[in-house]
């Protein structure tokens, strides 16, 4: 994630700071409790005297400004974990690796990373989040209020804001856990505002104009401040002054800051204009504002204001960026859109968008380019920044951001954004979604007249990405083959992450339609072709290596390539490191090695909100049939809940699907044929799955058809088992073949054919020999073991066999456990109910609560209690997220198959 | 309050006696509010604001929540507001208690 450093700048103080001891003392206990709120109106001086006390605290402190930008709740959760970081660098590893994921984290799991890796830091520090009134997401709240629900002993709270935050400040005060400073305290009294206007005006000033600025400002600090500086303009105006302020017609500060401005060079009213229209800048930026060449000018004219105190400098002692003081800002900002026309304002703007891309903060040049109202070249940044956050492998959620700052009629017409749609679509495992966007982004491509040719090239690259993506998720060689050997070259070299997935497929294709020797060839040049500075084109060639020895079943190379993988991805890439868990785990699963299983399964995943989501989803389902076969059916049963847990989070379809075969396959480990039968019947299956992942749901609904020991569901069972074995030839996946060769032996056992049986098993184990697979058959109960006790006698491959049996419950003879299956509801996705779909439909058109409850004649209330329900459902926070999600997900077709590994 | 009289200097560059100030309430001056909004408050707000709750709920009427802030600055009565219109509670008056 890109951060603005300013943001973690604390206020420089002034020279004349007046000390305020009362203040000081007060704040003191902030250092012994868990929250300090510092709640007042703007200009009460709270930055001021937070940053005072901060210099004289005896513990470390650490700041963050937030603004409006910030409500979000990955971008907050960002700017909170750096904030602590600058004072325990690389403190917080598991939340900054959350944040760090290609898609917002679940409020409940950040929540618990971060509590209990501030728990672990090693002393007591502060925190302050100045401006907290500029966060209104709900999220946020949630997630502070997470945090001090149960002090954490290292972390003292101090939040500055205008407004009482919505966290639970009765409680903490109830419980004597929360330091307060109000208006109240912050206004000065009549002793402080003598020694004030005696320090900063630098003369004597009567006793009875004292008490009139006392009284009439109520001791507000920003107005003592401008009539401070009026006062110091000259004698003959402190009568005037007075005069002027004794009157009753309110909006002192108003008055006072008129004439502050008004007494400014024609220079600095410039530079107030025309900076009044960006949050904070540095002196840099103010120049490239102004047209202006003398930048020590720059630097002499800001300082000055600051000293004046109409600037707020933030600095970390070496870089200073300055923001107005926010009462001068909305003045500034009022009069500089009186002043200038928009078009005036929009070059503005365009040119602080010009100055933060040339210094690589790219989220505030976009939204600068939008606040010019350039949406169109807005988009153009956002696509030219997306293959290297891509490629990074981190912060990923960069992407789902920017996009999210575009209205999405505009989005939906938008080349750009609707190919950084088909990213977000395709990292977070909604390839269903695809081919409508695909078809889009032609129709756009082709009216683009106005693109250049290497764009245009480029483009077209993408687009085939996804169509081959598609394609090769669809079975569909042909056209993957044809797609990519077509448009691969137009990836453009830098699209590191891209071209390496695109040409993994492409690879794998070639392996299912026997071309063995190209597909390795393929990879191993790409390897070597690999010139980069990054591993990251290597590492996802990695990953294709590794699932094509998986598929051709040489599980000795797939274990080999995996920890070079692990190795690789150790240091950099999360995204990726959950291949390499994932295949280790699976390979050690078939070796029956249980405890190595586990831990790599697990390993990867840990890494769930991180890594791959569907490499992770896997390993999650797979760790909880490893820990039935190691009998610990509790850990598999809280691993279950896990899964549905991590699953509705999710809101794939594809993933909804894969969660409901592992939990069948559970059922049948745990011998309830019953509840397995119950999904087996009542999901529609593939006939032609993908060999990869699809088809391990087919494989468990055959054996569940096996195990209801019923002649018609046997028969049933061999039919579509030989049909998906052929299938399983026809693309050469020999790991597949293994499993189905064996699922037909038992089929052919059961209805008595005996030596057939023993043939096809045979079959299966001549293939299974090299990899070593041992689980397969195991997994395949007590049956199995007979016919492999018959195989033996027949001296097929006995070392081989024997190994297998030695891995069978008591030796080869004994029954699985029989542990009974608690009857849970699969909750893995809620339905909608049908009014639920009726708002639903609503808020896609942007209808308001109001509105919605007009059109359905409900109350407003129970609106609201509707898209609470949604969002629950979902798993969303947001109406724009509850529309997307619902639409990607097309709630109403249950299945898209295929999705993307990356 | 007195009604807003603009000060024009007479021909002489004197001032007219300006209207005397009266201090009234301050952001920082604490009195009680009463609020009043559509919808049935939880008691969870209790641990948010420090706030007594009632609702009723006439037959055929949706439910009304009266809010007592105690003591309250601007700052408190202003966070109430923001987090009643963030959970949609419409908003039914803002009352302030004489002390």
């Amino acid at each position: 994630m890109q951060l603005a450093r300013a943001k973690f700048y604390r206020p420089r103080l002034a020279h004349e700071l007046v000390a305020r001891p009362r203040l000081l003392e007060q704040l003191d206990s902030a250092n012994t409790k868990p929250v300090t709120l510092v709640s007042a109106p703007a200009g009460y001086g709270k930055s001021t005297l937070i940053a005072d006390w901060l210099e004289h605290s005896p513990l470390p402190s650490t700041w963050l400004s937030l603004d409006e930008h910030d409500n979000d709740l990955n971008l907050f959760g960002a700017y909170l974990v750096a904030a602590i970081q600058c004072i325990f660098p690389g403190a917080l590893q598991s939340a900054a690796a959350l944040l760090n994921s290609s898609r917002t984290p679940p409020l409940v799991a950040l929540a618990n990373a971060l509590s209990n890796d501030i728990a672990e830091l090693p002393t007591s520090f502060i925190l302050v989040l100045d401006d907290y009134h500029m966060i209104q997401e709900p999220a946020i709240h949630t997630l502070l209020s997470d945090l001090i629900k149960s002090p954490l002993e290292p972390l003292h709270l101090v939040l500055a804001t205008r407004t009482d935050a919505a966290l639970p400040l009765s409680k903490l005060r109830a419980a004597g856990q929360l330091c307060e400073v109000r208006a109240r305290d912050l206004r000065f009294t009549m002793a402080e505002t003598d020694v004030f206007l005696r320090c900063t005006v630098g003369k004597e000033i009567s006793s009875e104009n004292v008490q009139l600025l006392q009284e009439r400002t109520e001791g507000w600090a920003v107005a003592l401040r401008f009539a401070a500086q009026l006062l110091r303009q000259g004698s003959d105006t402190q009568d005037h002054l007075a005069q002027q302020i004794s009157r009753n017609d309110s909006q002192l500060t108003d008055y006072l800051l008129y004439e502050v401005l008004a007494q400014q060079s024609p220079e600095v009213k410039e530079l107030f204009l025309k900076t009044s229209l960006l949050p904070q800048f540095t002196a840099e930026l103010c120049d490239a504002l102004m047209d202006s060449e003398d930048a020590a000018r720059t630097r002499e004219l800001l300082q000055e204001l600051e000293q004046k105190e109409i600037l707020v400098a933030l600095t970390d002692g070496q870089e200073t960026w300055y923001r107005y003081h926010h009462l001068v800002q909305d003045f500034l900002r009022v009069k500089a859109i009186a002043r200038y026309d928009a078009a005036r304002i929009a070059e503005l703007h365009r040119r602080a968008s010009r100055w933060y891309k040339k210094h690589g903060m790219i989220t505030e040049a976009i939204q600068e380019l939008l606040a010019a109202g350039d949406l169109k070249y807005a988009a153009q940044i956002v696509h030219e920044n997306l293959h290297p956050v891509l490629n990074r492998e981190e912060g990923r959620s960069l992407i789902a951001l920017w996009f999210g700052f575009f209205p999405s009629e505009f989005a939906e017409q938008t080349l750009e954004l609707v190919i950084t749609k088909l990213w977000l679509v395709s990292i977070h495992f909604r390839l269903g979604a695809a081919p409508p966007l695909i078809a889009r982004a032609e129709e756009l491509l082709a009216a683009a007249t106005e693109l250049d040719d290497a764009s245009r090239r480029s483009i077209l690259g993408e687009i085939a990405y996804f169509k081959a993506a598609l394609a090769y998720w669809r079975n569909n060689s042909a056209q993957t083959i044809e797609i990519t050997s077509h448009y691969y070259d137009y990836l453009p070299r830098e699209y590191e992450f891209a071209r390496g997935n695109m040409l993994g497929h492409y690879a794998l294709t070639l392996q299912t339609i026997e071309q063995t020797d190209r597909a390795l060839e393929l990879l191993t040049n790409a390897l070597k072709d690999d010139h980069s500075d990054s591993s990251r084109f290597q590492v996802r060639i990695m990953v294709g290596f590794a699932f094509f020895y998986l598929n051709v079943g040489e599980l000795r190379n797939l274990v080999e390539i995996s920890e070079s993988l692990l190795l690789m991805t150790k240091r950099s890439s999360a995204i990726s490191q959950v291949f390499a868990y994932y295949f280790l785990g699976l390979a050690h699963y078939e070796w029956n090695q249980l405890e190595l299983a586990a831990q790599h399964f697990n390993s990867a995943a840990e890494l769930r909100y991180i890594g791959n989501v569907k490499a992770s989803h896997e390993s999650l389902g797979y760790l909880m049939l490893t820990q039935q076969a190691q009998g610990l059916s509790s850990a598999a049963a809280e691993t279950f809940q896990e899964l549905v847990h991590f699953t509705d989070e999710l809101q794939s379809g594809a993933l909804i699907y894969d969660a409901n075969a592992f939990r069948a396959r559970l059922a049948l480990m745990q011998g309830n044929v019953d509840a397995a039968l119950l999904w087996a019947t009542s999901v529609s299956f593939d006939s032609k799955p993908h060999m990869v992942f699809d088809v391990a749901a087919n494989l468990t609904r055959l054996q569940t058809l096996l195990e209801t020991r019923k002649p018609e569901n046997i028969r049933l069972m061999l039919e579509e088992t030989q049909a998906l074995l052929a299938f399983a030839k026809s693309t050469h996946s020999t790991r597949r073949q293994i499993q189905l060769h064996a699922l037909h032996a038992l089929a052919l056992d059961a209805l008595g054919k005996q030596s057939a049986a023993l043939d096809a098993l045979a079959k299966s184990i001549g293939l299974a020999e090299r990899g070593g697979f041992v689980r397969t058959y195991v997994d395949l109960g007590t049956r199995m073991t007979h016919l492999l006790n018959l195989l033996l006698a027949r001296n097929i491959a006995p070392d081989y066999v024997q190994q297998i049996l030695a891995a069978t419950p008591g030796g080869g003879t004994a029954k699985f456990s029989q542990a009974p299956w608690e009857k849970t509801d699969v909750r893995v996705i809620e339905p909608l109910t049908l009014r639920e779909m009726e708002v639903l439909e609503h808020l896609a058109q942007r209808q308001s609560d109001k509105e919605i409850a007009r059109a359905l004649v409900i109350s407003p209330l129970t609106v609201k209690a509707h898209t609470d329900h949604i969002y629950h459902k979902l798993g969303v926070n947001s109406r724009r997220e509850a529309v997307q999600v619902a639409k990607e997900f097309g709630i109403l077709d249950s299945h898209l198959p295929g999705a993307l590994p990356n | 309050m007195t009604p807003l009289e603009r000060a024009e200097p007479q021909a002489n560059g004197a001032y007219l006696k300006p209207v005397e100030y009266t201090p009234g309430l301050g952001m920082d001056t604490l009195v009680p509010y009463l609020i009043r909004v559509q919808g049935n408050l939880d008691a969870i707000w209790l641990d948010y604001f420090a706030i007594s709750i009632v609702v009723s709920a006439p037959p055929g009427e949706p439910p009304v929540s009266t809010i007592c802030l105690q003591d309250s600055d601007q700052a408190s009565v202003l966070g109430i507001l923001n987090s009643l219109y963030d959970h949609g509670f419409p908003l039914l008056s803002v009352e302030r208690l004489e002390a």
